[in-house]
């Protein structure tokens, strides 16, 4: 009798959890319910590594934020997969022959979500706040100088020194354009007004978890094919994969190679880009912390003995490609032949070390846990195998960047994103850039990057590619690879790269066919 | 001094010691804030803009001074990296960590409770199979019957979700599917430890006069085990359910990354990852003061089964 109750028991509780499991929504299968017959889908579900910090646009950032901006806002020019610039809010624009004006002609049919206009004024007050409010792309706009508005329709930006980026920066996180009215206020930071092809909607957002937006049914432009599109934020790696895996989400970026061919192996799509090269920094280029390394021997031997293909192979699990070069296959800099400018080559690094007077070399490396500790790994046991002294230094969360950036440590390892040239040359190369944190001077490289700005169209390419040969014959950096992006989606979408983005655009996908 | 007044003022001297030690803790990293916040593309004069206007280069007592007065105004600041006030974000985290904790709480309890009890009881097979049990949940960690559950029920049968939560006010059903591999992996850590003490503790209540004398009386087995023997039982198993909330709380954290719920735990450790200030010292608050209410929360039900523990 008891045994039967007891088993009773036991029935109905498995009957329920049965039950559970079956009734409900299915949460969000993104793509079902698919039209096969529509253009447009009801849902689009993209895992997020990210969260924006503010709706602001002042506080946007580029990368994978982007495509969370995007959605509500549009920006004055609109950049293609393919890198290329097209009318967007701003329906032409003009550079002068000097470089000093850009003037932009804005369309006149376009509202924000709020029922306010896009003007002239607008525009100058968004590009006016977006350099005042200190936000972490504010230095994109620093060649503007004053602003203009002659007329409703006509954007005047007159630039202290030609900047071959402003078109980027316009397409980029300066060019979002936010409602007049909402602009400045406490409230825009959590409720965006944009006139984007999407509406947050705020009662179904969660922060930390979901950015939902609706359809901007009033929208000006051409209408986007899904209804409505969530963001998930997915921070761990593990849910994010789990979370692809299981069609809780359409499209996700996974940074961990080994989580990548799981994602192969299970069957989803992808297709090799990268927006990013990986490898070693020589910051200390004239060797303030580290006298040696002011020798450029002691740097190519560094460098000469690196074993990329290992590296590719452990660290990358071969979803990589080697390069000796910092510059962007997209970029006028890039090179074939600088490709593989040297080899590996242990034995002539033991020499050149010798003939520095370098034999006993010595430093500090600092180990990240961003990357796969093989990385690390590989490259101390390369330089131990010429007679170089490694010491780690393990970085705690959060600490990297900084550090790096601080002139803390003479030589990094580090994954950089591949911008523009003139982006590639401000960023990393000039003596100001931010990762040129020990301010390393090189007289011809000035004198290069100073020709690029004032150069012509037709001149540029030629004089990136002498500023691409002369940061690698000096072995300013040890690339390693170019990593591929491990962008992942299912059977149900359709999603074109962005050119040095590290995701999608948000107009780059629709449902699969 | 009343019982419940000693215990919240012991309480919010717990808060200030904890809150002062995590921002100590903390300091280190306060040089790298400004940069995190801004990012790579950022130029050192906006990052010396940010970091005079963050104030985090005072001294870190200033810092903690200014940081308790507007506490105790209700005002526990803005998240550096999301912008949500750091008490919405606790208000909007706090259900699910509470939703995973009651649960699993509740479940490990009865389950440990019967394991325990039966175990005592049965004896032979009975509790060998439960000491085994027992070391298994004592040595697998959460996280992994966590991928375990999620990569069998999630990802090859497709019958609960692998990742998000949904509010019971929106869904009842999808709250709970949500909850029911999260809540499994963390109970069958929980479980272990409870079903030994109850054991134990049953083992030697089982084992005195007056069990003897009340089923020489007529009782029944069943009455004898379950009101009895249980109750005599229960302080021991309620403190180790105490002490294992304690680590259900700390497992949560992990399990929350990995199922991406929205909790408090989640959102400790993407706080502490980039040091957004404001945003851990809030958890940490939360933390405390949950611990601080669940062993009220015991003391009160150890007072109510034995009246020899119960103050006026």
């Amino acid at each position: 009798m008891r045994h039967t109750r007891t088993l009773a028991v036991v029935g109905a509780v498995a009957a329920a959890a049965l039950a559970l499991s079956a009734c409900g929504s299915s949460g969000s299968d993104a793509g079902e319910g698919t039209d096969p017959t529509s253009s447009t889908a009801p849902l689009l579900v993209i895992g997020s590594l990210e969260e924006p910090k503010s709706f602001d646009p002042a506080q946007a950032n580029e990368g994978h934020l982007a495509p969370i901006y995007q959605a509500v806002y549009d920006t004055l020019l609109k950049r293609e997969p393919d890198g290329t610039y097209s009318p967007m809010l701003a329906s032409e624009w003009e550079v002068s022959e000097d470089g000093l004006t850009v003037t932009l002609t804005l369309r006149d049919d376009v509202t924000f979500s709020d029922g306010s206009g896009f003007d002239s004024a607008v525009a100058k007050a968004n590009l006016e706040h977006f350099t005042a409010a200190n936000g972490p792309m504010a230095s994109s706009l620093r060649s503007v100088a004053s602003i203009d508005t002659p007329d409703a329709t006509t954007l005047v930006l007159n630039l202290s020194a030609p900047d071959p980026d402003i078109p980027r920066a316009l397409s980029n996180a300066a060019g979002y354009m936010a409602s007049g009215e909402a602009l400045g206020t406490d409230a825009i930071v959590t409720e965006p007004v944009g006139s984007g092809p999407y509406i947050l909607d705020t009662s179904r957002s969660v922060v930390g978890s979901s950015i939902v937006y609706t359809r901007n049914e009033d929208y000006w432009g051409d209408e986007l094919p899904y209804d409505e599109v969530e963001f998930r934020i997915l921070a761990d790696e593990t849910a994010r994969l789990n979370a692809l895996l299981s069609g809780e989400v359409d499209v996700a970026k996974l940074t961990r190679s080994a989580n990548a061919q799981e994602a192969v192996a299970a069957g989803l799509q992808t297709e090799p880009y990268s927006t990013g090269w990986s490898g070693v920094l020589f910051f200390d280029r004239d060797g303030a912390l580290l006298p040696e390394l002011a020798d450029p021997r002691v740097r190519e031997a560094l460098a000469i003995a690196i074993d990329r293909e290992a590296i590719v192979e452990a660290g990358a699990l071969g979803r990589a490609t080697e390069t000796t070069q910092t510059f962007g296959p997209n970029t006028q800099g890039f090179t074939d032949d600088l490709e593989s400018a040297y080899d590996y080559d242990p034995e002539r690094a033991r020499e050149l070390l010798a003939e520095a007077g370098a034999e006993d070399l010595a430093f500090t490396f600092p180990i990240s846990t961003t990357f796969d500790p093989s990385i690390y790994d590989s490259l101390i046991q390369n330089w131990q195998d010429i007679g170089v002294t490694v010491t780690r230094h393990q970085w705690g969360p959060g600490e990297a960047i900084a550090s790096m950036l601080g002139a803390e440590f003479p030589i990094a390892f580090m994954n950089l994103v591949q911008r523009s040239d003139w982006g590639h040359m401000q960023f990393l190369l000039a003596p100001t850039a931010t990762w040129n944190p020990f301010d390393t001077q090189n007289d011809e490289l000035d004198a290069l990057i100073t020709a690029y700005r004032d150069a012509s169209d037709d001149e540029r390419p030629a004089i990136a590619e002498e500023v691409n040969r002369l940061v690698v014959d000096e072995f300013w950096f040890a690339p390693v690879m170019r990593e591929d992006q491990n962008l992942f989606w299912d059977d149900t979408v359709q999603v074109r790269v962005q050119v040095e983005q590290a995701v999608p655009s948000i107009y780059n996908y629709s449902p699969a066919s | 001094m009343p019982f419940l007044v000693k215990r919240v003022v012991s309480a919010a001297a717990l808060v200030l010691v904890t809150s002062l030690l995590m921002y100590l803790l903390l300091s280190p990293a306060f040089g790298n804030i400004a940069r995190n916040v801004l990012g790579e593309n950022a130029t050192d004069d906006q990052v010396a803009e940010l970091a005079a206007e963050l104030g985090y280069d005072r001294p870190v007592f200033v810092q903690f001074a200014d940081w308790l007065g507007s506490a105790l105004t209700g005002d526990l600041g803005r998240s550096l990296f999301t912008s949500q006030s750091v008490w919405d974000a606790l208000m909007s985290r706090m259900p699910v960590t509470v939703s995973l904790v009651v649960l699993v709480t509740l479940a490990s309890g009865l389950i440990g409770f019967a394991m325990g009890l039966l175990a005592a009881v049965r004896r032979g097979w009975v509790d060998r199979l439960m000491q085994v049990l027992a070391t298994l949940g004592d040595a697998l960690p959460a996280f992994l019957i966590a991928i375990f559950l999620v990569t069998v029920f999630s990802i090859h049968l497709g019958w609960l979700p692998a990742t998000g939560y949904t509010p019971p006010s929106v869904s009842v059903a999808d709250w709970a599917r949500g909850l029911l591999l999260p809540v499994t992996a963390l109970t069958i850590v929980a479980v272990a430890g409870i079903a030994q003490q109850v054991r134990s503790a049953a083992l030697g209540v089982l084992r005195q006069d007056f069990v003897r004398t009340l089923r020489s009386r007529g009782l029944s087995e069943r009455r004898v085990i379950l009101v009895n023997v249980l109750r005599n039982s229960s302080t021991t198993g309620l403190t180790a359910l105490a002490v294992q909330v304690v680590g259900i709380l700390g497992g949560a954290v992990v399990i929350e990354q990995i199922f991406a719920l929205p909790g408090l735990g989640s959102l400790v450790i993407a706080g502490a990852a980039r040091s957004d200030v404001p945003i851990v010292l809030g958890a940490v608050i939360a933390y405390v003061v949950i611990v601080v209410i669940v062993n009220l929360l015991v003391d009160l039900a150890v007072a109510w089964l034995n009246p020899k523990v119960r103050v006026s």
